[in-house]
């Protein structure tokens, strides 16, 4: 039922020709020195950069490119480029105790940093080259994890803050969503974000500009180098592929600055646990870079340790994101309601029973219009005002549209005390637990010390051991004999 | 794979317990039991755990996905072996029913210096036995229910803790729920984000791999339709005999539309579908949850009776169960029962699992939807659904539903490495089943 919310949010938004906003508070954290990144590959050369504009937010960007990204030393010199920067970036940040953020303009950018990444760092070449691809692991692994402040692609970044009322795979262009936000006076704004759509957002440029503009000059310039043209001819060509190329990568970088700003200007209130996803940024940044300066390899394939690991810290920071989000943000609340995920609704029947010397029992029923919810009995529930309450769920009756639930307090019985009667309260499944990460890492540490056959590398299938016990003639009787 | 061939279903049941039970005595270190739909699982789960414990002496632990089934199962075994002890282990705060401190032969262990030291059988859930601090004796046995639920990574928690392992489950059903992004594994067949039944095997195919062939719950005529749409590679047959279970209407003259779908189970159907008016309704659609209501209502009406055996019953709410796909249809039939009536279980398919009830009303997955998405195409979703009834099972739809799955166009996202495409397996079990009802003529249009 969120996605109705989100529906009727997108109708408003065609209705009024202008993106809705969809949160209340600010749901990532913006680093005031973060990096924002804008590559160009080449057509059809998905592993390369033909170039690049590279800057921090609210700067001016500084630009590279390369004639043909297919000549091998000219790519690794863009390469390095980017990754002294960056190298530069990373060690700031470790040195004030912090993490980097870098913003690049959409999902087709962080899938292209991806791929990039994962070639590089197995360069066996130039050690510069490596180092690159190791610091954009960082990034890129950091990217599918929830509440990651590492790697923001703008248009993922606007669409949690935004509804457009146009189509949700639309708004991975970054020029047509920000149209939206603020569309043109005095045009229609399908007409306006047709137009936008025309200008390249992604990390290729134009297939038309490619083949009337951009291919004739690179075949130019391989032809002036194959028939040994001077230096500065060659010189001359490279700067008018420069030339054209920068007029698209500006325009990115332009628009991943702009939508920064409106992040970071119309959103002034910042989610209550900005802090604690900063924090836990910053640890998992100087976790991954104790880890470079240790020399420990960076696997593309992960043996079944490293995936335990891995999978296990990606859901616990999925539903601690969730609960942080869900605890903060007013719209994500109600979308929340409207999904069942919380419970909602007045209290009656307050209690507290006397069950032996010294222990009470409190109960209560809580009486929720809600028209969807996914609790169940038996289930415990987090009073979203004041965590330290518990409640058990006992008993969930549907009466017409209305439904009651009986709840008993199970801690926070003297902490925070009985709802008061006709009181709206509201209860979440989840708390956001930022220890749990932490807690989590310790436990596994200590289960997987010892690999078992079963997960062990090149492990092997252990040979029987038959029991030494005198075998019943018949297996299935001698259980039932049990009974 | 051995698959038993002995005269009756009933002897080919029991000769695939012995053999289960024989794997224990052989000290295989792993074993992979696949199940189909009420094969009696938890009685297997029973029996290896009393076996264990009682005949061999050892320490059994026993791995559920909830809490809930850890209770159940708890129960179960204290209840029905009342000669062994077995430990209930569990949160230091997690509130328990109180029926289960009632068994004498049930202790609840809210610590591991709880558990015993020596023999025992001790249950508990997944998550729960991975967060189990310090060292404890090794257990001889652990076995994992509903394990075709249990994502290999969480499997890999608590391995080390048994020296064999029984996995017992239901490959046909909903896969596990992993909510993270799981690209990074997408092309490995052993991936931390598998069921674990299926990454062990993968990357041990010579464990031990045992199946059981008869169904317990389902009736011939159902296992007709699913055996082939959703388990196509393990074959099973029914228990029950042909007619021994069937539904009968005390008021037999049919007076309203809906009757039609009740006489037609009374003749002898276990499966029927019956379809409204075509329509693009979206997630919840009123009229035909009001009609799922009016089935039920029309049922009491008719003072419907279950034959099962030789045992006469009146259906009543507790007889009846609802299965959706979406909480807010769950809510949408719920709100509409009159109080009479509130008992009837209604819940969505991944609830249902491991569940069942005589009589059963399926809101169909892909009902009043313009589209086919993966969630609703799933034939996991779809087998849950069609297989918890042990009498009769009414698949309550929008009529067209054979038509757009003929029109759909698939995304063909296939995994390099991979060779199951759940997308294909779950629209050719949709239209399997849309098909061969039609084809039976077994569907009613209202």
């Amino acid at each position: 039922m969120a996605v109705d919310l989100e529906t009727i949010a997108r109708l408003v938004a065609f209705k009024k020709g202008k993106a809705v906003p969809m949160a209340s508070d600010l749901q990532i954290v913006i680093q005031p020195d973060a990096l924002v990144l804008c590559c160009i590959a080449l057509a059809g050369e998905d592993t390369t950069i033909h170039g690049v504009a590279c800057g921090p937010i609210g700067k001016p960007a500084e630009f590279l490119s390369v004639p043909d990204p297919r000549f091998r030393d000219d790519q690794y010199d863009l390469f390095a480029w980017i990754g002294k920067r960056i190298e530069r970036y990373y060690a700031e940040c470790r040195r004030c105790g912090t993490h980097p953020q870098i913003w690049v303009s959409s999902e087709a950018a962080v899938k292209h940093l991806d791929v990039l990444s994962d070639r590089l760092r197995y360069n066996r070449e130039r050690a510069d080259i490596r180092r690159l691809g190791e610091l954009l692991t960082y990034a890129t692994e950091r990217f599918p994890i929830g509440g990651q402040q590492a790697l923001h692609a703008a248009t993922s970044a606007l669409r949690q803050h935004y509804a457009t009322g146009q189509q949700a795979a639309e708004d991975e262009h970054l020029g047509a969503l920000l149209t939206w936000i603020d569309p043109p006076r005095r045009t229609n704004i399908l007409a306006a974000v047709a137009l936008a759509e025309q200008t390249p957002m992604g990390v290729k440029t134009d297939p038309e500009f490619d083949r009337t503009k951009l291919d004739p000059l690179v075949r130019a310039y391989n032809e002036a180098r194959r028939t040994g043209a001077s230096a500065a001819q060659l010189k001359g060509r490279a700067q008018i592929i420069h030339d054209a190329l920068m007029t698209v990568v500006s325009q990115i970088y332009d628009a991943t600055q702009a939508a920064v700003e409106i992040l970071r200007t119309r959103w002034p209130r910042r989610l209550l646990t900005a802090p604690q996803l900063q924090n836990r940024e910053a640890q998992e940044f100087e976790n991954f870079m104790q880890s470079r300066d240790n020399g420990f390899f960076l696997p593309t394939w992960d043996k079944p340790k490293a995936a335990a690991f891995k999978l296990t810290e990606r859901e616990i920071a999925l539903q601690t994101i969730e609960a942080a989000i869900c605890m903060g943000d007013r719209v994500a609340l109600a979308k929340a309601r409207l999904a069942g995920r919380i419970l909602e609704g007045s209290i009656e029947n307050p209690r507290r029973m006397w069950v032996r010397p010294r222990v009470f029992e409190s109960t209560f029923d809580l009486v929720s219009a809600q028209r969807v919810l996914r609790i169940r009995p038996r289930d415990e529930l987090f009073l979203l005002s004041d965590p330290r309450q518990k409640a058990l769920v006992r008993t969930v009756e549907r009466e017409g549209r209305k439904t009651r639930v009986q709840l008993e307090i199970i801690k926070g019985k003297n902490a925070v005390g009985l709802p008061s009667p006709g009181s709206l309260q509201v209860f979440t499944p989840y708390v956001p637990d930022w220890n749990s990460l932490t807690k989590a890492r310790i436990q596994l540490a200590e289960r997987l010390a010892v690999q078992p056959w079963t997960h062990a590398e090149n492990g092997a299938i252990p040979q029987r051991v038959p029991s030494q016990l005198r075998k019943p003639t018949d297996l299935l009787a001698a259980v039932e004999a049990l009974r | 794979m051995t698959v038993l061939n002995i005269s009756t279903p009933e002897a080919r049941a029991q000769e695939a317990i012995r053999q289960v039970l024989a794997t224990q005595w052989d000290g295989d270190p792993a074993v992979r039991l696949d199940s189909p739909p009420g094969a009696g699982k938890t009685g297997i789960v029973e029996r290896l755990a009393a076996q264990s414990l009682g005949t061999m002496n050892e320490r059994c632990m026993i791995a559920t996905q909830t809490n809930e089934q850890a209770f159940d199962l708890a129960r179960r075994i204290a209840s029905n072996y009342s000669r062994l002890n077995a430990y209930l282990f569990a949160r230091k705060d997690l509130p328990t029913p109180p029926a289960l401190s009632a068994l004498p032969n049930l202790t609840i262990a809210r610590s591991k210096d709880d558990l015993p030291q020596g023999p025992c059988i001790a249950i508990s859930n997944a998550v729960k036995w991975s967060w189990l601090k310090g060292s404890v004796p090794t257990f001889d046995l652990q076995i994992i229910d509903e394990a075709f639920q249990l994502p290999d990574y969480r499997f890999q928690q608590i391995v080390g803790l048994a020296r064999r392992f029984a996995l017992v489950g239901d490959p046909g059903q909903i896969a596990p729920v992993v909510t993270c992004e799981t690209e990074r594994w997408r092309c490995d067949r052993s991936g931390p984000h598998v069921a674990c039944p299926f990454a062990l095997t993968e990357r041990f195919p010579q464990v031990v791999r045992l199946t059981l062939p008869v169904s317990r719950r389902l009736v011939p005529d159902t296992v007709r339709f699913v055996q082939p749409a959703f388990y196509p590679s393990l074959p099973f047959e029914a228990l029950a005999a042909p007619g021994s279970r069937s539904l009968t209407l005390t008021l037999p003259v049919a007076r309203k539309p809906i009757d039609a779908a009740l006489d037609i189970v009374r003749a002898g159907a276990s499966l029927v579908s019956v379809e409204l008016t075509p329509r693009i309704t979206g997630e919840v659609d009123e009229e035909l949850s009001q009609t799922i209501v009016n089935i039920i209502e029309r049922l009491v009406e008719r003072r419907a009776g279950l034959v099962i055996g030789n045992e006469r019953t009146t259906v009543d709410a507790n007889s009846l169960g609802v299965v959706c796909a979406h909480v807010s249809q769950v809510s949408a039939v719920r709100e509409r029962l009159p109080r009479s009536l509130s008992g009837v279980f209604v819940e969505t398919s991944d609830r249902f699992q491991g569940l069942e009830r005589p009589l059963m009303i399926v809101h169909h997955p892909l009902s009043g939807r313009a589209d086919a998405s993966e969630f609703h195409l799933d034939a996991g979703r779809l087998c849950v659904m069609m297989s918890r009834h042990s009498v009769a099972c009414w698949l309550m739809s929008r009529g067209g539903i054979e038509e757009r799955l003929l029109r759909h166009a698939p995304a063909g996202d296939r995994v390099l490495g991979i060779d199951v495409d759940g997308e294909y397996e779950g629209w050719r079990a949709h239209l399997y089943v849309a098909q061969e009802l039609k084809g039976a003529n077994r569907v009613v249009t209202l």
